[in-house]
């Protein structure tokens, strides 16, 4: 724990590994900006990143803001504490706010994917967070425009479905 | 474009976590297929767990321990009770009050209103604005505001128990068309699920547990007292409105008098030993049309992480005709789960297929689960710490998923 501290603190995270996206687009970041992915930290500790990650479904746009992100939030596990780290804070929450802010379809859903994939749980939090405001207080027909859904019920299961819970439509 | 119909259920599942309001689930139900079966994977068959409002606006699904925070629909704004789906809300605004030369003072303007986070609605009661002012609040705490059945008497009552000083405090105020008195009707027309041949929302009350105050029939009602102590008895605040006769017997029966001082108690609370302390409370509640009384006392260690448990609960039923209480054995409460708190009570059914346990009963404030059957107890939930009487229950409407 100390060692790994103190490492952290000299070269600023340790060791660089490479992640590769799905169209070959490689990006290099210290193992304790990596690290926020578990399915990354796993491979760490498993010794299997020598020769580069390969995220065959993760695309190079969004693993940009994936690695955005994790390098904003990388001092937060390590600076846990840290009174000096107050400033970052706020930016952190401004960086976040602009970030969730800015997220519209597709790039919300592979975002998405990609957190769930790489198991970056922050990053899952934040974005269903994101959909779950996008649907709250829009009716049925709203949500499928939102999220550019097609409706595959017939007539009568709709009715039905919304007949089930009347009281929540204004119909 | 996005193929958000193909989101993985799980991750659904995950969306749906934070989505609590019902009315979100059922028009999220209602877009596609994918996501009607994700909600039905997801969230659990009707009767679901109610939540836990803290007086501030955080609320607690208990199905799955999420926190959220409740918008109000007014700021500087608490709450201070609730009936099923409603709450109580206390807004107090500070006016600066420059009408006396070189003397700024301050006054604390207090507003009250019902409001229903499920379908938005609210419901001031402008009335009580004139009524509970600064100088009622130096003495007196509203703690539960009380619904009662329509009453031909067009009178309404609160009373709080004073501290230090021990005083009733009574208001009277006639009823308005679409005043004090209709609100609090409206709202326990919905409450009315198991007493629904009686009208007569009377308090029965006791001295120590032995006889039961039968004013026509039994209601909802959800009084704490202490347990065990001579003569103990207890008013909380109350909106309700008075008898027929126009005689207060509720007030009466709750209140007592030690020498020369009128005493109202809510709970009991005694250290024992140097680091944890017990409290006992004493509930009354309608369940399938009994009347129960659950007597209940728990342990508060409030060094030791979930230290605080239900330690003992013992529920009797009124025996109308006998005037007694009849201790309920065997875990007989007819399938039903019952919810207790400082500030509401509610018995529900507990059909199997649901998420809540049948023959079990829900302390908000500790906050854990016995189960009357085992004797056994359980917590319920993780999402929030220590004992506090503040919280309440509030029952969202059903989900059909």
């Amino acid at each position: 724990m100390a060692a790994a501290a103190a490492e952290a603190t000299i070269d600023g995270g340790g060791k660089m590994i490479i992640l590769i996206s799905a169209d070959g687009k490689r990006f290099e970041v210290t193992e304790a900006v990596a690290s926020q992915s578990q399915l990354i930290s796993n491979m760490i500790e498993d010794d299997c990143t020598e020769n580069g990650v390969r995220l065959p479904n993760v695309d190079g746009d969004i693993l940009t803001m994936v690695v955005d992100y994790c390098n904003m939030h990388a001092g937060d596990a390590a600076a846990d504490g840290d009174t000096t780290k107050a400033s970052s804070t706020e930016e952190l929450k401004k960086f976040d706010a602009e970030l969730v802010q800015a997220l519209e379809n597709p790039v919300l859903f592979k975002l998405i994917l990609a957190a769930n994939f790489l198991n970056i749980k922050s990053l899952l939090d934040m974005t269903c967070q994101r959909v779950a405001d996008m649907m709250s207080g829009k009716t049925p027909e709203q949500m499928r425009e939102t999220f550019s859904i097609e409706n595959d019920f017939t007539p009568e299961e709709e009715a039905a479905i919304r007949q089930e819970n009347a009281w929540a439509f204004d119909d | 474009m996005a193929p958000w119909s193909d989101l993985p259920s799980d991750l659904l599942g995950l969306v749906i976590a934070r989505l609590p309001f019902p009315a979100d689930r059922a028009r999220f139900r209602a877009v596609c297929r994918a996501w009607h079966s994700a909600l039905r994977r997801h969230v659990a068959a009707p009767p679901q767990l109610p939540w836990i409002v803290l007086p501030e606006g955080t609320f607690v699904t208990v199905s799955d321990g999420g926190v959220h925070r409740m918008a109000f629909p007014e700021s500087n704004t608490v709450c201070i009770g609730s009936t099923d789906g409603w709450l109580a809300l206390h807004r107090t605004d500070n006016d600066d009050d420059d009408s006396v030369d070189g003397a700024r003072t301050t006054k604390t303007r207090h507003t009250f209103l019902l409001h229903n986070p499920f379908t938005g609605a609210t419901v001031p009661l402008a009335e009580l604005r004139d009524i509970l002012d600064d100088d009622f609040f130096e003495e007196f705490r509203v703690c539960k505001p009380r619904t009662s059945s329509p009453s031909t008497s067009p009178t309404t009552k609160m009373a709080s128990p004073p501290s230090p000083i021990n005083v009733e405090r009574i208001i009277r105020q006639p009823r308005s068309p679409d005043g004090v008195i209709d609100a609090f009707r409206w709202s326990d027309d919905e409450d009315d699920d198991g007493g629904d041949a009686q009208d007569d929302d009377s308090d029965a009350s006791t001295n120590d547990g032995d006889s039961v105050d039968d004013e026509g029939g039994v209601d909802a009602d959800d009084h704490d007292e202490s347990l065990n102590q001579e003569g103990d008895s207890d008013n909380d605040s109350e909106i309700e409105p008075v008898g027929d006769d126009g005689i207060d017997d509720v007030g009466h029966q709750w209140q007592y008098l030690t020498g020369e001082d009128l005493i109202w108690k809510t709970t009991k609370y005694e250290l024992e030993g140097d680091d944890y302390a017990v409290n006992g409370s004493w509930h009354l509640l309608e369940s399938s049309g009994r009347l129960l009384m659950v007597r209940r006392e728990c342990l508060i260690a409030a060094f030791v992480k979930q230290g605080d448990h239900t330690r003992s609960v013992d529920v009797s039923e009124a025996d109308m005709d006998a005037g007694t209480w009849v201790p309920v054995t065997g875990g007989g409460l007819g399938g039903q789960a019952i919810f207790l708190s400082e500030l509401f009570n509610k018995s529900m059914p507990a059909p199997a297929y649901g998420e809540v346990e049948e023959d079990t009963m829900y302390f908000v404030d500790t906050p854990d689960v016995w189960d009357l059957k085992s004797g056994t107890r359980r917590p319920f939930t993780q999402g929030i710490g220590f004992f506090d009487l503040d919280r309440t229950w509030v029952f969202p409407p059903e989900l059909i998923v």
